[in-house]
């Protein structure tokens, strides 16, 4: 698990001074939510100018919408199961 | 101002992803990007004379700036073929009545009944518009309609997703809500009573209304159904990410197949008459859905995926899911593809019923896809980047489904089981998309 890194100096003591500090509870809450999430990936926060790979069509989770459509019609109009990704629209007579 | 642009797309499409909205707009194009066109054709064919499909859908997106983003998808789905009727096989030829299209047909000796005449065409239209209210937040509404000669369906829903830890984490959550309306060709059964030569509404020996369509006099029934999800994406690394998502769905009102009969048999498996399916009217599906990409290599992409599904028709399921997009030049890729699916049978899955048991039973079925069985997907796509504006790509898959025999009758189990009453499906298609950017 790692933590989030930390923010330079300077600005801690700008915010400490300018707003008043949260309640314990809720940043307990913030900690806590920030630590699971991080737990749970045992990752490092991704920053903004190291998404070129992410934003790549084929690292959509999606990455040809149409096809997915055709081929969820086939699955739910052939088994028992729809759902899971997403859902799309208009019903058909199929199941 | 440049350097907000590709961050913003990037986290505009995990959340559009996560909301199952077409992110490839915001993936690929800066502010100020106009039309984009994308069109997907289906060919669908089934072994052993079953459906076959062709299936063209075309698709239009207008980038109206400030991540606001307006779709329309137009489908034609044209479907022949035969499909199973739910009668079991016997060693004698059977004749059936024509439910679906009001023509009788024969079927030899032992093999599985088919109606021959499904045939159907349906038209859906789909809209879409997303937009951002805050730096944060996505949000997307969506209308559907379909229509085909027995079927309509009207729906509409919206999705929100919302960002946070820098962008790493995105919180998605969507409604939608569809009303169905059915309107059989031969009208209405009462679930349980029995086919008769005729197609206006026989009745038979009893049986209960199990569906909420009545009696044949009714022209149409109607189906409400409303989708809930749940899922939250978050970025692994500059190169991994998975995304977790629940979803529910309930269905109520008229769920039989309106054209799915049973095997009414005797001790020997010898059919004495059929009766219509009964399904409950209601239907509560959940499922819990994991996607795991990552790229690897310097240049491919790894997806792997799995869905556990149950409902409260007794049926759960599995699906595991993988594919990897090998870049070989930067223009070009091959994908192979492998899924593997299993599910067990409906609590009223039945293959065929002994006699008198349909004035003791209250949901029975022998629609195959509430079956047991499992299935593989094999295939490949090859994809290729002609320019920076059209890219075009054809995907071959293969698909087969392995029955289990389940659900046989106390008395004819035995009889029956000599037929194969838990047939394979094999079925192929061709996919040919291309998009104009």
């Amino acid at each position: 698990m790692s933590s989030a890194p930390n923010p330079p100096r300077a600005v801690c003591r700008k915010r400490r001074a300018r707003t008043p500090a949260p309640g314990f509870a809720v940043r307990a809450g913030r900690i806590a939510a920030v630590a699971v999430l991080a737990g749970l990936c045992g990752c490092t926060p991704v920053k903004p100018w190291q998404r070129g790979t992410l934003a790549r069509s084929d690292m959509q989770l999606v990455s040809d919408p149409l096809q997915a459509g055709l081929e969820d019609h086939i699955y739910f109009s052939k088994e028992a199961s729809s759902g899971g990704r997403g859902f799309g629209g208009g019903g058909c007579g199929c199941n | 101002m440049q350097l907000n642009v590709p961050r913003r797309s990037a986290l505009a499409a995990a959340a559009m992803s996560v909301l199952g909205v077409a992110p490839a707009t915001y993936a690929q194009t800066g502010a100020g990007a106009g039309w984009s066109f994308d069109s997907s054709t289906l060919l669908y064919a089934e072994g052993d004379g079953r459906v076959k499909v062709l299936e063209p859908k075309v698709s239009a997106a207008k980038d109206l700036g400030n991540d606001r983003r307006l779709g329309a998808t137009v489908t034609l789905d044209v479907l022949s073929g035969a499909t199973p009727n739910g009668a079991a096989p016997y060693s004698r030829p059977q004749t059936f009545s024509g439910a679906s299209s009001g023509g009788g047909y024969t079927t030899p000796a032992f093999q599985l009944p088919k109606d021959p005449n499904f045939n159907d065409t349906r038209g859906a239209l789909d809209l879409d518009y997303s937009f951002a209210p805050g730096l944060r937040d996505h949000l997307s509404f969506s209308t559907n309609f379909s229509t085909e000669k027995d079927y309509t369906s009207i729906g509409g829903g919206g999705r929100w997703a919302h960002d946070f830890n820098d962008g790493n984490t995105t919180l998605g959550a969507g409604i939608n809500y569809a009303s169905d309306s059915v309107n059989p060709i031969g009208g209405f059964h009462v679930p349980l009573s029995r086919m008769t030569a005729s197609t206006g509404g026989g009745e038979g020996g009893g049986g209960e209304d199990g569906g909420g369509g009545g009696g044949g006099g009714d022209a149409s029934a109607g189906k409400r159904v409303v989708d809930l999800m749940a899922g939250v994406t978050q970025l692994l690394s500059p190169g991994a990410l998975v995304q977790l998502n629940y979803s529910a769905s309930r269905s109520s009102g008229y769920l039989n197949d309106p054209y799915k009969i049973l095997s009414v048999v005797d001790a020997n498996a010898a059919p004495q008459y059929y009766v219509y399916e009964a399904r409950p009217n209601h239907r509560l599906k959940q499922a819990a859905f994991a996607q795991y990409k990552q790229f690897v290599r310097g240049a491919d992409v790894l997806d792997v995926s799995y869905r556990f599904m149950t409902d409260d028709w007794g049926i759960k399921s599995h699906t595991v899911d993988l594919s990897y997009r090998w870049n070989y030049n930067g223009n070009g890729y091959f994908e192979p593809h492998l899924r593997w699916y299993r599910q067990n049978a409906a609590d009223f899955y039945r293959v065929a019923l002994d006699q008198g048991a349909e004035t003791r039973v209250q949901f029975a079925s022998a629609d195959p896809r509430l079956g047991a069985f499992t299935a593989y997907t094999a295939g490949l796509k090859y994809g290729n980047r002609l320019s920076s504006d059209i890219d075009w790509s054809v995907r071959l898959e293969y698909y087969r489904q392995l029955g289990q025999t389940t659900g046989l009758p106390p008395i004819a189990g035995n009889a029956l089981s000599h037929f194969d009453v838990a047939p394979s499906l094999n079925a192929g298609w061709l996919i040919l998309g291309v998009s104009f950017r």
